[in-house]
C-alpha cells in the first residue's frame, strides 16, 4: 500500500476529467496561509487570503454595486399604503411628499404625507389618507415574541459560556468546552427557525451549522463527518423518494439509476444505507469473484472509520478501498465492474471521480474531505478544487457564507452572516473569538475600529436596546465589549427606558451606579420625580429629588404646593407628604427646609378647621412675614387673614403681630413687581372661586369675598388690620 | 401595523416623539396638535388629546427632556413658537409661553436633548435667523429669554431683502444629541489624548462631564454648525463649520448620536432638494498641531477653513468630510432621521419611499431596506 497516500493519484482510476492540475499547489497548507494556491479559485469570496477590513468593505461595496445595478435592496409596503400601485407620478403631481421619523429608542417609526407648497393657484384638495400616519419599521429589526425568546435563550447561553470559559487563555483541546456550547446554540437556533419560519433565520442556521461543523465539531466525531452531516441536513441527497423508487422495485439492480443511487449514498458518507442497497439489490453474482467483490464492498462500507478514532484509521481503510478497486478490474460483468470501480474510487478519495459525481461545490468539498484526507487543514484546498468545477452562487447569501467558512475566511463569513441575522452573527463570532480564529484579522488596519466580534455584538445589542423587553440584554452585551463605544450606547439609551415601575427605576439606578453614570442617574431621578408628581405622589417625588440633592426642584415643588393650595383650596397630601407634615423630625433636612412655608400653611389650615383661631392666626402671620415668601403669594395669604381679623369674633393676633403684618404689607406694596404679581395671583385665586364655587370648602375665605376685586380685598385687609390694632389698643392689650 | 387616522382636518406637517417614544404628537395646517399614546402591549397608537395650538399652519414640534416634565414646543406660520405643558400625562396641555421674535413663519423648533444648564430651545424661520431660547430656572418654564440669534445665510437675506416666505421647509435645525460628545471635546480642551491616558474606561466617560452645546442649522442651501465656545471669558454660540456641497435647498438636517463610535466623531445627515442624502463626518481637528492647553498658554495656532465661519484664532474645530451620499430617491429628499445610536439613518421624499441606511463595520453606510408608500411593493426588488 505504499505510495497510496493522500496525495497519490493513480491514473489507472482516472475519472471523466483530468483535474490533476488542481493539486499543483502546496498541499496541506492551512487556510489562512494558502494565498499561493488560489489560481483556480474563481469566487470573489474566496480570495485565498486572510480577510482584512478592506475585504469586509468590499462586501459592503459589492452590496452597494448590486443595489445600483439591480436594486436588490429588500422593499416592503407600508400597511394601508396610500399610493395606488403604479400611480406614484399622479401622487407626485399632487405636490405631495413622504416624510418619516424614527423614535428616540425603538425601531418602529412613523411615516406621513406632507404637502409641498403650491406656488400660487389653488391648493390641492386633501384626501383622507393624507390625514393618516403610517407606522413603519427599520427592516429586520423588530422582534416578534418568538424571536425575543431566541434572543433571551441565546443570551442565557452566552452568559453560561462566559462563566465557563476563560477568555484569552489557551485551551487544552481535550478540555475544549466550545463544541458543547456550540451544539446547544445550534439547537436553540434550530428551535427558533422552526418556530419563526423566517427564511433569513433559516439561512443563518445553515451558515452557523456549517461553521460549527467545520470548526467546532464534537470531539467524538471526525470533522469531515461533521461537515458531511451538515451537508446532509442542508441538502439531503439522495432523497427518500429517490431511494424508495429504486429499492422497492423487484430487482433494484436492474434499474438504470441503481449505481447512481449507490454512488450518491457513498459520496454522502451514508455507508450503511449504501451497503444495504448493495445487499438487497438482487445483484447477479454469477462467479465467485463478483460475489467476493460485493462482499468486500459491503465490508468496506460497514467498517468505515467513524468517531474520535476515525482519523487514525482512515489511511488503512482507504488502502483497503484502493485494493478493492484493483480487485474489481478483474470482474467479468462489465456493468458490475464499472459500478464497483466507481464506488471504490469514491471510497479511496479519487478527486476526479468525486468531482465528476458531485452536483455542487458543497458536495464535492465534503466528499473530498471525507474520503481523500480528512486533515482539517486541507479543507480549504478541497473547497478550491470544488469551486473550480461548481462556482459559488453568490445570490444565495447562506451559500456565500458557507463558502467563506469552508475557504477558511471567517471574518468574511461573519460579515455575510451579519446580513442574515446579526444575533446569530454575533454569537458565532463570539465562538470564533474564543477559539482565537479572529486573531489574524486584528492588525494595523483595524486599529481604529472595534474588534469585529465586539462590533457585531454592538449591532445586536443596539437592536436589543431598541426592542421593548430586551433592553437589559442589550446592556449586558454592551458591557462586555472593549473600548468606550459600548458604554456610550448604554449611556445614550438609558434615559430613554420608560420608568414604568419603581423596580425599573431601581434597576436603572443600580446600573448607573455600577457604570458611574452620575449625570444620567440624576436625569432619571428627575424624570421619575416628574412622573411621580403627575401621579400626585408629591412626597415620593421630593424624596427622590432629595436623594440627588436637587434643592432647586424641591424648592420649586414646595412653592407649587402652596400655590396649588392657595388656588384650589386645601388638598389632602399623599401618605409620605402627610407623614412629613405631621412629623417634621422624620423629614430629611433639605426637604424640611424647603417644605416649611407649605407646612406652615398646612398647619394654619389644620388649626382653622379645628376652630383653634389663635393658633391658626399665629401660623398664618408667620408665613406672611416670611422674608423669602414670593411676592405673588402675598395678596392671597392676606386674603386668608380676613376671617381671622373680623370684629365678630375674639381677637386672634396680638398688636405686635398686627403691626408686623402691616409693615410687611407696606413693604410688599412698595415693590412694584411683587405687588403686581401678588395682585394678579390674588385675582386668579378669586376667579378660581367663581369658576368652581360648588367645589369650594364652606370655610374658604373666598366664598364670602369671591365677587370682590383683588385690590379691594387688599384695601379691606388694610382697613381690618387698622381696626384690629385700634381694637387691641381699646382692649388695652 | 395599520395606518392611523389622526383626526386632523388638513395635512400633517410634523410628528414628534416624547423622550420615551410612548407619546406621539402630530401637528397640522388645521392649527391643532394631537397627542397619541402607545398602548402596551399592542403597541398601537390611540388618541389621547387634541388642542388648538396656533392661529395658522403648525410646522414643527419638539418634546423637552422628561426631567422638565411633559413639555411640548410648536412653531407656526403665525410667526410664534409656543411652549405647552401638561401636568396630567398628556391628557390636557396649557400654553405656558409664547416666543414671538421671529420676523416670519417659524419652520422648525427643537429642544436641546441634553439636560445640563437649564432648558434650551432652538428655532429657525423664514427670516433665516436661528434663535436659541433659554429657560434658566427649571422651576419656572414660563420664563424664557432669547439667548442667541444669528442669520444663518447672510447672502440669501441680502439678495431677497428679508426672508424667504414663499418656500416651505427650507430652514431646519437640530441639536447634537450626544452626551458623549463631551468626551472628545473635554479631553481635547485639556490637551489630553485619550489613548495616552491610563484610566478605566468608565472613568474616561465620567471625567467628561463638560457639556459642549452645539447644533446644526440650515437656511436654503447653506448648512452651518454652531457651537458654544469660550469667547472673551464668556461661553457663546458661534457659527463654526459649514457643511458644503449642497446644490439646492436643504430640506432637513439631523445630528446623530456618536455613541456607537465612542464619541470619536460626529455624523450629520442632510436631506436636499437636489435629490441627495448626505452624511457628513465631523472629526475633532487639531489646529497646526497646537492643542488647547498650548493656546491658553499663548500658543499661536491658526484655523483652517472658511474665513467667515470659525474665524476666531483660538478655535477648536471639526474636520468636515462627506462620508457618504446617496441619490437613490431620484427626487427631492425631505426628511432624514437617525436611530438612537447613530447606526441607522432613514431618508424619505418625493419617491414615496422611506429608505434605510446602516453603518457597516468600516463606518461607511450601505442600504438596509426600503419601506414603500406605494401599493404592491411587497418583497419586490426596489425599482
Amino acid at each position: 500500500m505504499s505510495g497510496a497516500g493522500p496525495t497519490s493519484f493513480s491514473p489507472s482510476f482516472g475519472g471523466p476529467r483530468p483535474i490533476l492540475s488542481t493539486f499543483e499547489g502546496p498541499m496541506g497548507t492551512p487556510a489562512k496561509e494558502s494565498s499561493s494556491t488560489t489560481k483556480l479559485f474563481t469566487s470573489p469570496l474566496a480570495t485565498g487570503r486572510t480577510t482584512t477590513v478592506e475585504g469586509i468593505r468590499d462586501t459592503s461595496e459589492a452590496e452597494e454595486e448590486m443595489k445600483d445595478e439591480d436594486d436588490s435592496v429588500f422593499t416592503y409596503t407600508l400597511q394601508d399604503a396610500p399610493i395606488a400601485a403604479g400611480r406614484l407620478r399622479d401622487w407626485q403631481d399632487r405636490k405631495r411628499t413622504l416624510k418619516f421619523t424614527l423614535p428616540p429608542l425603538y425601531n418602529s417609526g412613523i411615516a406621513w404625507i406632507d404637502g409641498k407648497k403650491v406656488d400660487g393657484g389653488d391648493q390641492v384638495p386633501i384626501v383622507p389618507d393624507e390625514m393618516k400616519i403610517f407606522p413603519a419599521e427599520i427592516p429586520d429589526s423588530a422582534y416578534s415574541d418568538e424571536y425575543t425568546k431566541f434572543v433571551v435563550d441565546s443570551h442565557e447561553l452566552y452568559r453560561a459560556l462566559s462563566d465557563a470559559d476563560q477568555i484569552g487563555e489557551p485551551m487544552d483541546p481535550s478540555e475544549n468546552i466550545l463544541p458543547k456550547y456550540a451544539t446547544t446554540f445550534l439547537e436553540i437556533l434550530d428551535a427558533a427557525r422552526r418556530r419563526i419560519f423566517d427564511e433569513r433565520l433559516s439561512e443563518a442556521y445553515v451558515v452557523c451549522h456549517c461553521l460549527f461543523a467545520s470548526y467546532f465539531a464534537d470531539p467524538g466525531i471526525m470533522r469531515a463527518e461533521a461537515v458531511m452531516d451538515w451537508l446532509n441536513q442542508y441538502d439531503p441527497r439522495p432523497t427518500t423518494e429517490e431511494t424508495r423508487d429504486i429499492m422497492t422495485t423487484p430487482v433494484p439492480y436492474d434499474e438504470p439509476g441503481f449505481w447512481e443511487l449507490v454512488q450518491k449514498l457513498a459520496l454522502r458518507g451514508l455507508f450503511f444505507q449504501c451497503s444495504n442497497c448493495l445487499k438487497e439489490a438482487g445483484t447477479p453474482c454469477a462467479d465467485p469473484e463478483s460475489k467476493r467483490a460485493l462482499q468486500t464492498a459491503t465490508s468496506i462500507l460497514e467498517t468505515a472509520p467513524k468517531g474520535a478514532k476515525a482519523f487514525e484509521g482512515h489511511r488503512q481503510w482507504r488502502a483497503r478501498a484502493i485494493a478493492f478497486g484493483e480487485q474489481c478490474t478483474k470482474l467479468l460483468d462489465a456493468r458490475l465492474r464499472r459500478g464497483l470501480i466507481a464506488l471504490a474510487n469514491i471510497l479511496r478519495g479519487d478527486s476526479d471521480t468525486i468531482l465528476a459525481l458531485s452536483e455542487s461545490w458543497q458536495e464535492g468539498t465534503a466528499a473530498l474531505f471525507l474520503f481523500h484526507d480528512p486533515a482539517p487543514s486541507r479543507l480549504p484546498e478541497y473547497y478550491q478544487m470544488a469551486v473550480a468545477e461548481f462556482p459559488v452562487d453568490l445570490t444565495v447569501i447562506s451559500e456565500a457564507g458557507c463558502a467563506a467558512i469552508i475557504a477558511g475566511d471567517i471574518p468574511k463569513a461573519l460579515s455575510v452572516a451579519e446580513r442574515l441575522d446579526v444575533c446569530v452573527a454575533a454569537h458565532i463570532a463570539d465562538f470564533c473569538d474564543r477559539q482565537r480564529m479572529l486573531d489574524d484579522f486584528y492588525n494595523i488596519e483595524t486599529l481604529d475600529l472595534p474588534p469585529f466580534r465586539d462590533w457585531l455584538f454592538m449591532a445586536h445589542a443596539i437592536n436589543c436596546c431598541a426592542n421593548p423587553g430586551t433592553w437589559f440584554i442589550g446592556v449586558a452585551y454592551l458591557k462586555d465589549t472593549e473600548g468606550t463605544a459600548g458604554l456610550s450606547i448604554i449611556r445614550e439609551s438609558i434615559t430613554h427606558v420608560y420608568l414604568d415601575t419603581e423596580a425599573t427605576l431601581t434597576e436603572l439606578l443600580d446600573l448607573c451606579k455600577e457604570l458611574q453614570f452620575d449625570t444620567e442617574a440624576r436625569q432619571i431621578v428627575m424624570a421619575w420625580s416628574k412622573l411621580q408628581l403627575s401621579r400626585n405622589q408629591v412626597g415620593s417625588a421630593l424624596e427622590w429629588l432629595d436623594s440627588i440633592g436637587n434643592s432647586l426642584e424641591i424648592r420649586a415643588i414646595t412653592w407649587q404646593l402652596l400655590e396649588s393650595n392657595l388656588l384650589k383650596g386645601l388638598t389632602l397630601p399623599d401618605a409620605i407628604l402627610q407623614r412629613y407634615l405631621v412629623s417634621p423630625h422624620l423629614c430629611p433636612a433639605m426637604i424640611r427646609e424647603f417644605i416649611a412655608p407649605y407646612a406652615t400653611y398646612f398647619a394654619f389650615k389644620g388649626h382653622l378647621n379645628e376652630g383653634d383661631i389663635v393658633e391658626a392666626a399665629q401660623y398664618l402671620a408667620s408665613l406672611i412675614q416670611f422674608g423669602f415668601l414670593p411676592g405673588r403669594f402675598f395678596g392671597a395669604l392676606l386674603g386668608e387673614l380676613l376671617p381671622l381679623i373680623d370684629r365678630s369674633q375674639p381677637r386672634a393676633l396680638p398688636t405686635t403681630e398686627l403691626i408686623a403684618i402691616m409693615n410687611s404689607l407696606y413693604q410688599w406694596e412698595k415693590d412694584t413687581r411683587k405687588y403686581t404679581e401678588g395682585i394678579q395671583f390674588l385675582a386668579k385665586s378669586l376667579s378660581a372661586t367663581r369658576e368652581a364655587a360648588a367645589d369650594m370648602a364652606e370655610d374658604d375665605w373666598r366664598v364670602e369675598y369671591g365677587n370682590v376685586s383683588a385690590k379691594e380685598v387688599i384695601k379691606l385687609v388694610r382697613s381690618k388690620l387698622v381696626t384690629e390694632v385700634s381694637r387691641a389698643y381699646l382692649e388695652g392689650v | 401595523m395599520n395606518a392611523i387616522a389622526t383626526g386632523h382636518e388638513d395635512l400633517i406637517h410634523d410628528i414628534a416623539y416624547d423622550h420615551y417614544g410612548r407619546l406621539l404628537a402630530t401637528c397640522s395646517s388645521d392649527q391643532f396638535i394631537k397627542l397619541f399614546t402607545r398602548v402596551v402591549p399592542s403597541a398601537e397608537w390611540t388618541l389621547l388629546s387634541s388642542f388648538k395650538a396656533h392661529d395658522a399652519n403648525i410646522f414643527s414640534l419638539s418634546f423637552a427632556p422628561p426631567q422638565y416634565g411633559l413639555l411640548l414646543a410648536s412653531c407656526s406660520e403665525d410667526q410664534t413658537v409656543r411652549v405647552h405643558s401638561s401636568i396630567d400625562n398628556g391628557h390636557t396641555f396649557a400654553k405656558i409661553a409664547t416666543l414671538s421674535d421671529s420676523g416670519g413663519p417659524v419652520h422648525q423648533v427643537a429642544f436641546a436633548k441634553f439636560g445640563g444648564h437649564g432648558l434650551k430651545l432652538a428655532c429657525i424661520g423664514a427670516d433665516g435667523v436661528v434663535r436659541v431660547y433659554h429657560a434658566a430656572d427649571p422651576a419656572d418654564l414660563r420664563q424664557w429669554h432669547l439667548a442667541f440669534e444669528k442669520v444663518v445665510d447672510k447672502d440669501r437675506l441680502l439678495s431677497t431683502g428679508v426672508a424667504a416666505r414663499d418656500l416651505q421647509g427650507d430652514f431646519a435645525v437640530d441639536w447634537c444629541p450626544s452626551g458623549t460628545v463631551r468626551a472628545s471635546w473635554f479631553t481635547y480642551e485639556l490637551g489630553i489624548d485619550m489613548d495616552d491616558v491610563e484610566l478605566p474606561r468608565v472613568d474616561r466617560l465620567t471625567i467628561a462631564e463638560l457639556a459642549v452645546e452645539q447644533f446644526v442649522a440650515s437656511s436654503m442651501s447653506k448648512v452651518v454648525v454652531f457651537r458654544k465656545r469660550l469667547n472673551g471669558g464668556i461661553y457663546e454660540y458661534e457659527p463654526t463649520e459649514e457643511l458644503p456641497g449642497h446644490t439646492d435647498i436643504v430640506r432637513d438636517v439631523a445630528w446623530a448620536s456618536n455613541a456607537s463610535v465612542g464619541g470619536r466623531y460626529e455624523l450629520i445627515a442632510t436631506a436636499c432638494k437636489d435629490g441627495w442624502v448626505r452624511i457628513f463626518k465631523l472629526t475633532t481637528r487639531r489646529i497646526g498641531g497646537v492643542r488647547a492647553t498650548e493656546y491658553r498658554n499663548g500658543g499661536a495656532g491658526t484655523v483652517s477653513g472658511n474665513s467667515e465661519i470659525g474665524a476666531d484664532e483660538d478655535d477648536l474645530g471639526y474636520e468636515v468630510e462627506l462620508l457618504d451620499q446617496f441619490d437613490h430617491h431620484k427626487s427631492e429628499v425631505w426628511k432624514v432621521s437617525w436611530n438612537f445610536s447613530g447606526t441607522v439613518l432613514s431618508s424619505s421624499g418625493d419617491d414615496g419611499r422611506v429608505r434605510f441606511w446602516r453603518a457597516a463595520y468600516t463606518g461607511k453606510f450601505v442600504g438596509l431596506g426600503v419601506a414603500s408608500a406605494e401599493q404592491g411593493s411587497n418583497d419586490e426588488m426596489d425599482d
